[in-house]
């Protein structure tokens, strides 16, 4: 059946490309995933559904025509391409910016993701059982606890992607994600509290310790929070702990380095490759080839084959992250960085697994460094204004640093700065890497990714707070 | 395809109900959209999305099961619905959950549908597009536009086993654009944007040059000093603050889990009496045409309402839908918000409602000594503490009555119910910022973090 599909499509592709298409690509998909929310012990929702459909994308002479379909006949499947074609020959006649992708070699290989037990076959009453005994523990974990909220999603996605380079690929993803989030109260004062984990694996990621525990711990954050005190507004010396490190990595800096954002004006990186962006001991790595990590994909969504790349070494800034198109327009290779959500979106520029490389400093050394200042832990959210270069993040809790050592709890800590000071402003970089999984928003596509880093101590930060 | 659309979904539901489940309800959605995007003035990347489907919430001993389809084959349907059956059945019982809605009449709502934006095609999108970007090369210190474009139309089916059969269809469009400036080695931002479900309530060159006008005006930030100053918030920051401080807060869900700061304050006064605010799910502007978030019923068939929120300065009434409102035996508010067939129901403002009392941006700007405009921020309030502290991503310094400057990098902080308080003036110059309609509004004490 797929395969003749498959057939179907590559004709397609020919036919589209003598009409007089320049490039032409493609991705089928027949997604499966399943949703189970537990509120308060009880199965508020449980979601299973097949998602299926083709996304067509044609370029021609600087424009791209996009089109799609979750019809699969033969006539559908030849109307969205002509739609796609259509759109792409009127916009290359329209744009100004005219330019040629550059030919790439192709590719034929299926690829599976990492998974020791089958998602597909674990049946929902197992799926159901776990998350059930996880808000049963945060529910458990304290009196003060007065509302649970844990949630179990899985993805098994069949992927074709055709290109007409002559790119034939096959993958099967599969991800899984476990997230507990946990209300406490006590004598007027309600707190929050998060925890989630996820990667590209199998269902036996749900069996380890840490997720099994995900409930206790998302509680254990919101009574920690009950006695916490607002901060006081100012400028502070502060140490990010590694969620802290890899969210300002990804957000603040990351984004800077995509390319199409470099294209459009958006990026205060533009014109600075090659140039020093920050102190000697900062580096930043993007690599989608760590294996199980929830930002890992063998190949992108334009059919390119992933590599770890340096975004900065040694503080110098090297690369920037790359489509067919942003790498076609600044003369240079694709890095497997064009990713799209589903069949539904195009590709565009976006980061993997983007990591602070760890430096030398223990933690303890960290603290005596700052000897007064914050320590920030968590994030609740974070944007960043490109064009500008500033940053903007909500942590979930920090303390006070008094003498070196750690104080009073601080609640709702919000920083702001701008990114390239911070990274010339740093006082020490830690030893340790962690990684924490998440997903990144923009043009309205969501896509997993994992962001990481060491503890990082820095100087001059401007931290709001409500008093 | 509109009956073949209500034979599909009764077939589901007469299926469901012979395979023994309590209740079951179905969703239909088929929308078209195109989107434009421009960088730099030039039009790169076009798409037109057709996108319809059917989703099917079964529900045994309150336990709630959902699938959806993108495929009307009745093998796929067979499947989707005893894919739900066995999520309900698998599920635990929930003795809160008391009914699915029953038939109801609809009032009709007026200004939903544009027949000029249903036929819309490419050129005329493309040409909105260039109007939009031309419009705002107005300075040589502009240096990048980037102009998003969206439109498109949306129908939607509802039934259910107990008789609801519900129809409706509206168009949308928005039009925004992202406007960076520079000069020397100083870099600027400005935006702005339209969108309303009637193309001629639209206006690309209004859209480009006020965009443009704003990255040029926030040029050359200073920083300001930290402190406590009145400020007043232009409707585009009253629109995102008050959506969660307010919107989110009065969730009937987040009340009853306890999640929310507003939680046991019913009946209470929470704001000055300066503030009244409403969800009014059945909003018609001047013009006769109907809000974004305006329907005849909303997600699971409840008929569309108009709450009051806040009415001087009291909490009048929370958000519900039928699972909420179930539990506390009273009527649905017409909350349940639903996006398209692969969504479940979730509680949400329709359309904000921010009444005004006299005043407007200019005139409240003329009474200040020294304070703070503040324009746009992208942070929102914890809606479990209150507790507010955001970047002013936007934002000017008032001095003797006029704008000063553009702010470096100030945070300010403050609790949403010390903000509402402090509300001195409600004004009357409203926006409609998506499904918001709000005006300016002035607060006596703002605390600002600045780097000086």
């Amino acid at each position: 059946m797929v395969k003749v599909l498959i057939d179907f499509l590559e004709k397609l592709i020919d036919q589209t490309l003598q009409k007089g298409a320049e490039f032409i690509d493609l991705r089928l998909d027949n997604n499966q995933f399943n949703i189970i929310s537990i509120v308060d012990g009880k199965s508020r929702d449980i979601i299973s559904a097949i998602d299926k459909g083709v996304g067509i994308r044609v370029f021609i002479n600087g424009g791209w025509g996009f089109s799609c379909t979750d019809k699969l006949d033969k006539n559908s499947l030849t109307e969205t391409m002509d739609s796609a074609f259509k759109i792409a020959r009127k916009i290359g006649e329209m744009t100004k910016i005219n330019f040629k992708l550059d030919e790439q070699p192709s590719y034929h290989k299926k690829v599976d993701f990492p998974e020791k037990i089958s998602l597909l076959d674990t049946p929902i009453e197992e799926k159901l059982k776990l998350i059930m005994n996880i808000d049963k523990q945060a529910k458990e974990f304290d009196a003060r606890i007065v509302n649970t909220n844990s949630t179990y999603a899985d993805f098994v996605g069949e992927q074709h992607l055709l290109n007409s380079f002559g790119t034939s690929l096959e993958m099967k993803i599969n991800f899984i994600r476990v997230a507990s989030i946990n209300f406490a109260f006590e004598s007027g004062v309600r707190q929050r509290g998060y925890e989630s984990i996820g990667g590209t694996a199998g269902f036996e990621l749900a069996q380890t310790e840490k997720t099994q525990n995900l409930g206790i711990q998302a509680s254990q954050k919101a009574i920690q929070l009950l006695k916490a005190s607002p901060v006081k507004a100012g400028k502070y010396s502060v140490i990010m702990d590694p969620s802290l490190t890899g969210v300002f990595t990804h957000e603040a800096f990351g984004h800077a380095c995509e390319a199409d954002a470099v294209l459009s004006g958006e990026s205060i990186l533009s014109d600075k490759i090659g140039e020093q962006v920050g102190l000697e001991t900062v580096s930043i790595i993007d690599d989608p080839t760590l294996s199980g990590n929830f930002g890992y994909y063998p190949y992108d969504s334009e059919g390119t084959p992933s590599r770890k790349k340096n975004l900065v070494e040694n503080g110098v800034l090297k690369n920037f992250l790359h489509s067919l198109e942003t790498s076609s327009r600044l003369r240079t290779a694709p890095t497997g960085n064009a990713r799209a959500q589903h069949y539904q979106s195009v590709p565009i520029v976006r980061m993997s697994n983007t990591y602070f490389q760890p430096g030398t400093w223990k933690l303890e050394e960290l603290l005596e460094e700052v000897k007064n200042g914050l320590f920030l832990e968590g994030w609740v959210y974070g944007y960043t204004e490109p064009t500008k270069g500033s940053f903007t993040f909500k942590c979930r809790q920090a303390f006070i640093v008094e003498n070196g050592e750690r104080k009073t709890l601080l609640r709702d800590v919000g920083l702001s700065g701008m990114t390239l000071e911070v990274l010339n402003n740093i006082i020490g970089i830690g030893q340790n890497l962690e990684f924490s999984e998440g997903t990144c928003g923009k043009s309205g596509q969501s896509v997993p990714v994992t962001d990481g880093g060491p503890h990082v101590a820095v100087k001059d930060v401007v931290v709001g707070g409500s008093t | 395809m509109e009956n073949n659309y209500l034979d599909y979904a009764e077939k589901c539901l007469d299926f469901a109900q012979k395979e023994g489940i309590d209740h079951a309800e179905v969703h239909i959605t088929n929308a078209r959209t195109i989107t434009v995007e421009i960088e730099k003035n030039s039009i790169k990347t076009a798409k037109f999305l057709y996108d319809h489907g059917i989703g099917i919430r079964c529900v045994k001993n309150g336990s709630i099961g959902f699938s959806f389809s993108t495929s009307f084959e009745w093998d796929k349907l067979q499947t989707m619905v005893l894919t739900a059956l066995k999520l309900c059945k698998t599920g635990i019982p929930d003795p809160d959950f008391k009914d699915l809605p029953h038939a109801t009449s609809y009032s009709p709502v007026r200004g939903m549908l544009d027949k000029a934006i249903t036929t819309i095609d490419i050129d005329t999108a493309m040409d909105l597009c260039l109007r939009t970007a031309n419009s705002a090369q107005i300075d040589k210190r502009i240096s990048s536009i980037n102009v998003d474009f969206l439109c498109g139309d949306n129908e939607r089916y509802l039934l259910n086993t107990n008789g609801i059969k519900a129809t409706t269809k509206g168009t949308a469009i928005k039009i925004s654009a992202e406007i960076a400036a520079k000069e020397d080695s100083d870099v600027s931002s400005g935006f702005e944007f339209q969108s309303s479900r009637y193309l001629k309530e639209i206006n690309p060159e209004v859209i480009g040059l006020a965009a443009a006008e704003m990255a040029l005006k926030s040029l050359h930030t200073r920083d300001i000093e930290t402190g406590t100053y009145p400020a007043i918030f232009h409707p585009f920051a009253v629109s995102s603050l008050l959506a969660t401080a307010l919107g989110s807060a009065v969730n009937a869900e987040a009340i009853q889990y306890k999640q929310s700061y507003l939680t046991d304050r019913i009946n209470t006064e929470i704001a000055s009496d300066q503030l009244n605010v409403i969800d009014n799910g059945l909003y018609i502007n001047k013009k006769g045409i109907a809000g974004l978030g305006t329907s005849k019923f909303d997600g699971e068939g409840v008929p569309h309402q108009r709450t009051p929120l806040v009415a001087a300065g009291i909490l009048k009434n929370h958000l519900h839908d039928s699972y909420t409102s179930g539990k506390e035996n009273r009527k649905s508010t017409g909350n349940a918000s639903r996006s398209s067939y692969r969504s479940i129901p979730s509680i949400s403002l329709t359309n904000m409602e921010v009444l005004g009392n006299s005043g407007n941006l200019d005139s409240f700007i003329s009474e200040i000594q020294k304070g703070i405009l503040v324009y746009d921020t992208g942070d929102q309030p914890n809606i479990t503490t209150g507790d507010f502290s955001g970047l002013i991503s936007l934002g000017y310094k008032i001095e003797n009555g006029a704008i000063a400057y553009p702010l470096k990098n100030a945070m300010m902080g403050i609790n949403m119910l010390d903000f509402f308080k402090q509300i001195y003036h409600v004004g009357t110059d409203f926006r409609t910022v998506f499904n918001v309609i709000t005006p300016s509004v002035c607060v006596t004490d703002l605390k600002i973090a600045g780097s000086d």
